[in-house]
């Protein structure tokens, strides 16, 4: 009976414990991700009312106050017709709990809902209010947020336009801070909307579940586009100018929903050179000039996009240990790393990293900018020690965490490659004017073991070639063959599980 | 003398039968008519100027803590259909009979007044109303007179002249909410689908001495004798410090603060808890959560260029109380419900950030 004890007790010590063990081990280094159940179709507010009893209110701009009293005693199916002019309001215009409802104008050039006065509120403001569509109108001069969408299904933006009129110096620092926000919605299609002078993101998807965005327009933003902490996002026919920054993938630390299935294609995201004039936020830190910004974003397809005249870089690839805490055990999503990028078959324009944050680098508001600047200078500086040309900053800028930094080694530790651990694949993006390069920051090096990279680190992280640039013609090394540790092909994007109607 | 009480005793009996026939309170699970104004709910005996008296079956009832609305005094009461009663939860709102109302009042401070130079004024009463369907919110605004109070779906903004610390006239919107926007701080979520829920009616505000005709008899205990309450256990019922005694600790003053003003919404089952992930609850445990080095989710131009919800010892570094303390439309918090700074709830949060250990965040 012992002896039967103690082999047991042997069986478990020995063999059991270490496997246990290893399964916790290989399970807590699983990405956590969220299995979502989502309707299978995405159902508008037509589909979703018919059959049922439907109401229509039509409103001129001498009726605010009756619209808004209407707004507040919603019932479903109902559609809210604003005709053409320009309605003034002292609050927002709030939707909460009521589904089906049709909020529309009689076109983006032709009504206008402005606010004057209006407090703390968000212009349009939804929540909870499902299968909901707006149309065919313009909102002027929101508080916050132009049209803010929380926790909803099925939501229709179609031909709107946001914006503000301060749109100089300090007065346009006061405005609203996003053009579009829906935030936590399941089934979003966003498409054929301009968004302009928000003091944020023009367009911006956040923490929602299968969203399309197409054919919109973002320009004079601080950053054009925005998708963030969202599971199936589809981006194509955008176009990204004249903002501070241009497109940003991103997720934030701790949320529990931890983007992947991401794509963005046929994009025109040039000259994005605008001065920065948020006011706070993340988005303060971005330097003028950068077309795209991947940040601790992962399972994302870019493909067929244009760039160009980006003054920075067109595509800066970061983990968020660059801006949000970069103490990895605060990242409980392990979402930090920027992987599983696959770049493809874009058009390269030239005109390009010729001057990082147009010149004006700011170390304390804007410290990457300042990073990229001297990485690039010294770059340069060596080139030309060598008998070389100087040349513009590269068209991607990537900061990976090196290999041999010990957070990747235990990353990597159940069989990604070291080279390219992170999985980033860049093929066939030969189309425009330029093939482009890549420069591969190497964060630790640059540092060299003290909290800020001082100019002989830097110096000294080039020379040793700790920090280099990869041209086209030394592919394979920059991605696209099995041995660097990035199987392109082996991408998929597995797509959008609704179906959207089409354009 | 006998005879005098047993008449008085005779008297109370009819009068509480005669008013609550006469009340708007339906039997249970009927639903309530939404009425123009406030007078045709018969819920209160006396809507004159000089008094806003609830009939008898209404129990007027107060909180541990408070939240703030632009300084504005208020009466609450609680109406029950005839013969019913709530049922006990120890954390989240009581369960209502249908039918059941419960009324805040809203007045202006002594040193506030309207744009007519009336002081003190009675400015709006808000009801939910438990219909069959859910909790309806919807706010009634007063007269000038304060003689009646009047339906108001889309809400109003309502300017008031008051004396700043300086002695200087300032002044201010006032903002009663609209239906919608009463939502939005009255709402509970099961995954997408929003119900609306009372926020002050919990075990853990409610547990305190009742302050009204000088009884010193505890609130809950009391509702249980008058057979409004059923389930309240004799141990084990939480309570919430009131914010403003100084004889409570600075932890237990804090959380009590957040967890009326902030909590509705930063919490798991609220709009701001779930996008946000800063979850200010009372029970909340887990301190980044709470917004302990916590970076914020998209804050966009709230965060004042602060990094952290919170940074121990260093209150201003830390967003939560640069939300209080400011009045930019784009930053304050909350996001409706005030449009002054409330001075004593900003000093006590500074205080509590202050009293942390200090700690540096990554």
């Amino acid at each position: 009976m012992a002896k039967i004890n103690r082999l047991v007790l042997v069986v478990l010590v020995v063999f059991l414990l270490p496997l246990f063990y290893l399964g916790f081990l290989y399970i807590s280094r699983q990405e956590k991700r969220t299995n979502p159940v989502f309707p299978s179709q995405f159902v508008d507010s037509e589909t979703y009312c018919q059959g049922k009893e439907q109401k229509r209110y039509a409103f001129t701009p001498g009726d605010t106050q009756k619209l808004q009293t209407k707004l507040n005693s919603l019932e479903e199916c109902t559609t809210i017709e604003l005709s053409a002019g320009k309605f003034i309001f002292n609050n927002s215009l709030s939707i909460s709990g009521t589904n089906g409802i049709v909020l529309r104008g009689a076109g983006k050039k032709k009504t206008t809902i402005q606010f004057v006065n209006a407090g703390n509120v968000n212009g349009v403001d939804i929540e909870a209010s499902h299968n909901f569509t707006i149309r065919d109108l313009q909102i002027l001069d929101s508080p916050k947020n132009g049209l803010e969408i929380r926790l909803s299904e099925n939501i229709l933006i179609d031909s709107i336009e946001v914006t503000w009129s301060a749109r100089f110096g300090e007065d346009k620092k006061k405005n609203g801070a996003y053009g579009v926000y829906p935030v936590n919605v399941v089934n979003v299609l966003l498409q054929n909307t301009d968004t302009s002078y928000a003091s944020d993101a023009g367009l911006y998807v956040g923490q929602c579940i299968n969203a399309l965005v197409r054919n919109n327009r973002a320009e004079h933003n601080v950053m054009g586009l925005e998708i963030e902490n969202t599971v199936n996002a589809d981006v194509y026919d955008n176009i990204v100018t004249n903002n501070t920054g241009g497109f940003l993938a991103y997720d934030l630390n701790k949320n529990t929903i931890v983007s992947r299935n991401i794509r963005v294609h046929r994009n025109q995201i040039f000259g994005n050179n605008n001065p920065n004039f948020a006011s706070t936020g993340i988005v303060k830190t971005v330097p003028a000039g950068v077309g795209m910004v991947l940040t601790s974003i992962r399972d994302i397809e870019i493909f067929d996009n244009t760039f160009g005249d980006n003054n920075t870089a067109d595509i800066g690839i970061m983990n968020g240990l660059v801006s949000e805490t970069p103490n990895f055990s605060e990242w409980p999503m392990n979402n930090w790393r920027a992987h599983n990028i696959y770049l493809h078959d874009n058009i390269f324009q030239d005109g390009s990293g010729k001057a990082v944050d147009n010149g004006q680098t700011d170390e304390k508001s804007r410290p990457l900018g300042l990073l990229v600047k001297l990485v690039a200078d010294a770059l340069n500086e060596f080139q030309v020690s060598q008998g070389k040309a100087a040349e513009p900053v590269p068209n991607i800028v990537y900061d990976g965490v090196e290999p041999g930094f010990t957070i990747l080694v235990m990353t990597t530790w159940f069989g990604n490659q070291a080279g390219n651990a992170n999985h980033i694949c860049l093929k066939n993006n030969n189309k425009g004017k330029i093939q482009p390069s890549l420069l591969d920051l190497n964060l630790p090096a640059l540092l060299n073991n003290s909290e800020d990279p001082t100019k002989d680190s830097i110096k000294n992280a080039v020379t040793r070639g700790e920090t280099k640039i990869y041209r086209a013609s030394d592919s394979p090394s920059y991605g696209g063959s099995p041995e660097a540790g990035f199987d392109c092909e082996g991408f998929q994007f597995e797509g959008l599980p609704v179906q959207f109607p089409k354009s | 003398m006998r005879i005098f009480s047993f008449s008085c005793l005779l008297f109370t009996v009819c009068s509480f039968a005669f008013c609550s026939k006469k009340a708007n309170l339906n039997s249970e699970g009927t639903e309530v008519k939404i009425q123009e104004s406030l007078s045709q709910y018969k819920i209160f005996a006396s809507i004159k100027n000089e008094g806003l008296v609830p009939i008898p079956n209404g129990f007027r009832y107060d909180l541990n803590t408070a939240l703030f609305s632009d300084y504005a005094t208020k009466d609450r009461v609680i109406f029950l259909p005839d013969g019913t009663n709530m049922e006990y939860d120890s954390e989240k709102e009581f369960k209502f009979p249908i039918g059941s109302i419960i009324s805040k009042t809203f007045s202006l401070p002594a040193n506030f007044s309207t744009s007519s130079g009336q002081s003190g004024k009675r400015i709006e009463t808000r009801l939910l109303i438990h219909q069959p369907k859910g909790w309806f919110a919807v706010s009634y605004v007063w007269n000038e007179d304060n003689t009646e109070a009047f339906i108001s779906y889309a809400g109003e903004s309502i300017p008031v002249t008051f004396q700043n610390e300086k002695g200087e006239k300032d002044s201010f919107f006032y903002t009663v909410p609209s239906r919608n926007q009463c939502a939005s701080c009255h709402q509970a979520y099961e995954g997408r689908t929003q119900t609306i829920v009372p926020i002050g009616i919990k075990a853990r505000h409610l547990n305190k001495t009742y302050s009204f005709e000088g009884s010193t008899e505890n609130q809950l205990k009391l509702m249980e004798t008058k057979g409004l309450l059923v389930g309240l256990p004799m141990f084990g019922v939480p309570k919430v410090a009131n914010a403003f005694d100084p004889k409570e600790t600075i932890e237990d003053r804090a959380r009590a603060y957040l967890d009326i003003n902030c909590a509705h919404c930063h919490q798991t089952r609220a709009a701001g808890g779930i996008n946000s992930k800063l979850i200010l609850s009372y029970d909340e445990t887990d301190r980044s959560h709470f917004g302990v080095c916590k970076t914020p989710g998209s804050a966009g131009k709230g965060g004042g260029g602060l990094r952290y919800d919170v940074v121990p010892g260093h209150p201003e570094d830390s967003i939560l109380h640069y939300r209080m303390a400011t009045k930019d439309p784009g930053a304050m918090m909350p996001q409706i419900g005030r449009a002054l700074v409330h001075k004593e709830g900003v000093q006590l949060i500074y205080d509590w950030i202050r009293e942390m250990p200090s700690q540096d965040c990554p």
